[in-house]
């Protein structure tokens, strides 16, 4: 069972609800290695610390 | 996803010049002064100026803790009574690679349509992670053109002289990129002969 591809579904399909129309993604240096699953288990970590608040401060991205 | 079957995008490598130069132009006119360079992206940079153009009333920019070697970036598109975009970026990139995520993914703003946005995510990871070549899929094609995107508004053409001047005085790509502050790797693609002839020919012939 593709317990991260369905998690990541399960969320995309409560934001479609909630008005997505679109979501694209900037493949990283390993994304030729990994697995379905792992890409989707990567996403739901970005999915996590948005929802959590987690944000980076950046002041030298400009 | 398409069967497999080549058809030809409806947005143009060439389309995508044009978009950006109306950013620039934009920005120009909205500020009043000649873009700077390294060209400002936040704080009323061009985000500000994609927003008018891709007509979106909100772009988010959020950092956010996570690897990033699978995926560096990400961007989510909202419409309701308001449009709205989240674009988020993993904390382990440095500031030229910050930059040119957020450029990207920002690019996907201006180039995305109802034929081209993600209907299906699993169908483009996979297509990323087999990166499967141009003419299948209009979402999977539209990373590429949303990278030609990010490079024109990141070296736009009227950087065209001082990014050849640099290499002329023999900077290497490293220098090149640290004084514009994109990734390295962005310059050694602008240089390419290829690369370099069709955004050459592009700017010239339209006189962009």
């Amino acid at each position: 069972m593709n317990i991260e591809t369905e998690k990541f579904l399960q969320w995309h399909k409560q934001e479609q609800d909630k008005g997505l129309i679109d979501i694209k993604f900037f493949p990283g240096h390993d994304v030729d290695r990994s697995t379905q699953e792992d890409f989707f288990r990567e996403l739901n970590l970005i999915v996590a610390a948005k929802e959590a608040g987690k944000i980076v401060e950046r002041p030298d991205v400009f | 996803m398409n069967d497999q079957t080549s058809f030809e995008n409806h947005v143009r490598p060439i389309d995508v010049v044009l978009i950006a130069r109306d950013v620039i132009q934009e920005y120009q006119k909205r500020t009043g002064e000649p873009i700077e360079f390294p060209v400002p992206i936040l704080n009323g940079g061009i985000l500000d100026t994609i927003s008018t153009v891709a007509n979106i009333d909100t772009i988010d920019v959020e950092c956010l803790k996570w690897p990033g070697d699978i995926i560096k970036g990400c961007v989510a598109r909202y419409q309701n009574k308001d449009s709205k975009a989240s674009i988020w970026y993993s904390s382990s990139l440095n500031t030229c690679w910050s930059r040119f995520v957020i450029c990207k993914e920002a690019a996907h703003l201006l180039i995305g349509d109802d034929k081209n946005y993600t209907t299906d995510p699993v169908a483009l990871v996979n297509g990323l992670i087999d990166q499967i070549p141009p003419g299948v899929d209009e979402a999977i094609d539209a990373e590429n053109l949303a990278l030609y995107c990010a490079m024109e508004l990141l070296i736009p053409k009227v950087s065209r002289d001082a990014l050849y001047k640099m290499e002329n005085e023999g900077l290497s790509d490293y220098e090149i990129a640290y004084e514009l502050k994109v990734p390295e790797q962005l310059i050694t693609v602008r240089l390419n002969p290829q690369m370099r002839k069709f955004l050459d020919d592009a700017h010239d012939n339209l006189a962009l």
